[in-house]
């Protein structure tokens, strides 16, 4: 084996196993017809192109679903983003109860059970997008927002109540979008789960070691598919609609619900990021789209 | 064009091209492209073979033949009826584009030929 082949078989490893397996063989061949006599590293361009295409197998696979299946993936994702990191927030929000009544036997308030089914069906609604047919997700989705609008009894819930009816709509039948990003919300929302749950950080020893790492978190990721946009463009427009969801609709909300003043950068910040990430994307999107 | 068939870029359109006059492999594709396209589209390996298997999930070619040379599979593609229909589409498309300035050029040279040729 020559040194060229060696780093070229090392260069394919950019490509997942099942794809080396099946076409492994055939891209090197090409490759070293391709190369020029006497070289013993590939071209700049060959790896970077090889890095490119192994990155995109492993992202969407060989499909290409078009622009609109892309951006309804893109959309369905951002608002299961938006509705764990929802579901998040609230768990945060009872855990000192929770506990509580955990740890010391305590009576659980009323409101909290509602409360707790509303986003036990929320749950079921976003994982049901990924593995359900489309007309349970609906019947799920639907329901988690009503719940979501009875139960809780408050302005907020306007927001997993549009998400939820939103779910509802772009519950896909067919090209549902990579499990992996369920994994990614879910594991970004229990990060923040944790970040915000008061009542657990006193059980958890290593909380204030973590707590900086969980607190940027969120915007590691958000950096990270600004950057994947060039491989795969639906995570930046999922981002960008978590980032609508999540900051612009709750400012106004709670400015709605008279928590707080509304200070103009607190809309205007996640409005504009959101609107320019997700048209950049979108124009990102429909390159990708192209053959 | 038609809605439903995705937009072609320039170096997938001479990837179509190249397979016009019978099934290729890979570094074949690869040579035919660049002297189809009179130089200007050097495909890198890993791009052809991102182009060729988006292709084959839309139906527009399809591996055809496989021979072992020097111990390794070489994949012949060729062209679907529907990946020649897409091309067809393509070249009038561009075609029409092209035919917008050139005719409008034409009549311009037309009418200052006209213009000199009239007596004063």
């Amino acid at each position: 084996m020559t040194a060229l082949e060696r780093r070229c078989r090392l260069l394919l490893h950019a490509y997942p196993a099942w794809y080396r397996r099946e076409r492994g063989e055939e891209i090197l061949a090409t490759l070293l017809q391709a190369s020029q006599p006497g070289r013993s590293w590939p071209a700049p361009r060959d790896t970077r192109a090889l890095i490119m295409g192994g990155l995109r197998v492993r992202a969407w696979r060989t499909q290409n679903p078009g622009m609109t299946v892309s951006l309804r993936q893109a959309m369905l994702g951002g608002a299961a983003l938006a509705l764990l990191w929802f579901v998040a927030q609230d768990l945060a929000g009872l855990s000192e109860g929770l506990v509580l009544a955990w740890t010391h036997t305590t009576t659980v308030q009323p409101h909290i059970g509602p409360w707790i089914a509303a986003d036990a069906l929320t749950l079921a609604a976003v994982a049901a997008a990924w593995f359900a047919p489309r007309p349970a997700v609906a019947v799920l989705a639907l329901a988690a927002a009503a719940a979501q609008e009875c139960w809780s009894g408050r302005i907020m819930a306007i927001q997993p109540a549009g998400l939820l009816i939103l779910l509802a709509i772009l519950a896909p039948g067919r090209n549902r979008p990579p499990r992996s990003w369920l994994w990614l919300a879910g594991a970004l929302s229990a990060a923040n789960l944790l970040d915000q749950a008061t009542g657990v950080r006193p059980l958890l020893p290593i909380y204030n070691a973590i707590s900086p790492t969980l607190t940027v978190l969120p915007w590691i990721v958000l950096g990270a598919a600004v950057l994947w946009a060039a491989i795969d463009a639906r995570p930046a427009i999922a981002m960008a609609v978590w980032l609508a969801s999540t900051y612009l609709v709750i400012a106004l909300l709670e400015h709605l619900e008279q928590v707080g003043e509304l200070r103009p950068w607190e809309w205007q910040v996640p409005a504009a990021g959101s609107a320019i990430l997700a048209a950049a994307a979108t124009w990102r999107l429909r390159r990708q789209a192209a053959l | 064009m038609n809605k439903s068939m995705p937009e072609i870029r320039e170096p997938t359109y001479f990837v179509l091209a190249s397979l016009l006059d019978g099934s290729l492999h890979g570094y074949a594709i690869i040579q035919r492209t660049f002297e189809l396209s009179g130089g200007r589209v050097r495909m890198a390996t890993g791009t052809l073979y991102t182009a060729l298997d988006r292709l084959t999930g839309e139906g527009y070619v399809r591996p055809v033949a496989e021979e072992i040379v020097n111990g390794r599979a070489r994949r012949f593609y060729a062209l679907t009826d529907s990946g020649a229909a897409a091309l067809r589409a393509e070249a009038t498309r561009m075609a029409a584009a092209a035919r917008l300035v050139t005719s409008r050029d034409a009549r311009r040279r037309a009418a200052s030929a006209s213009r000199k040729a009239r007596p004063a």
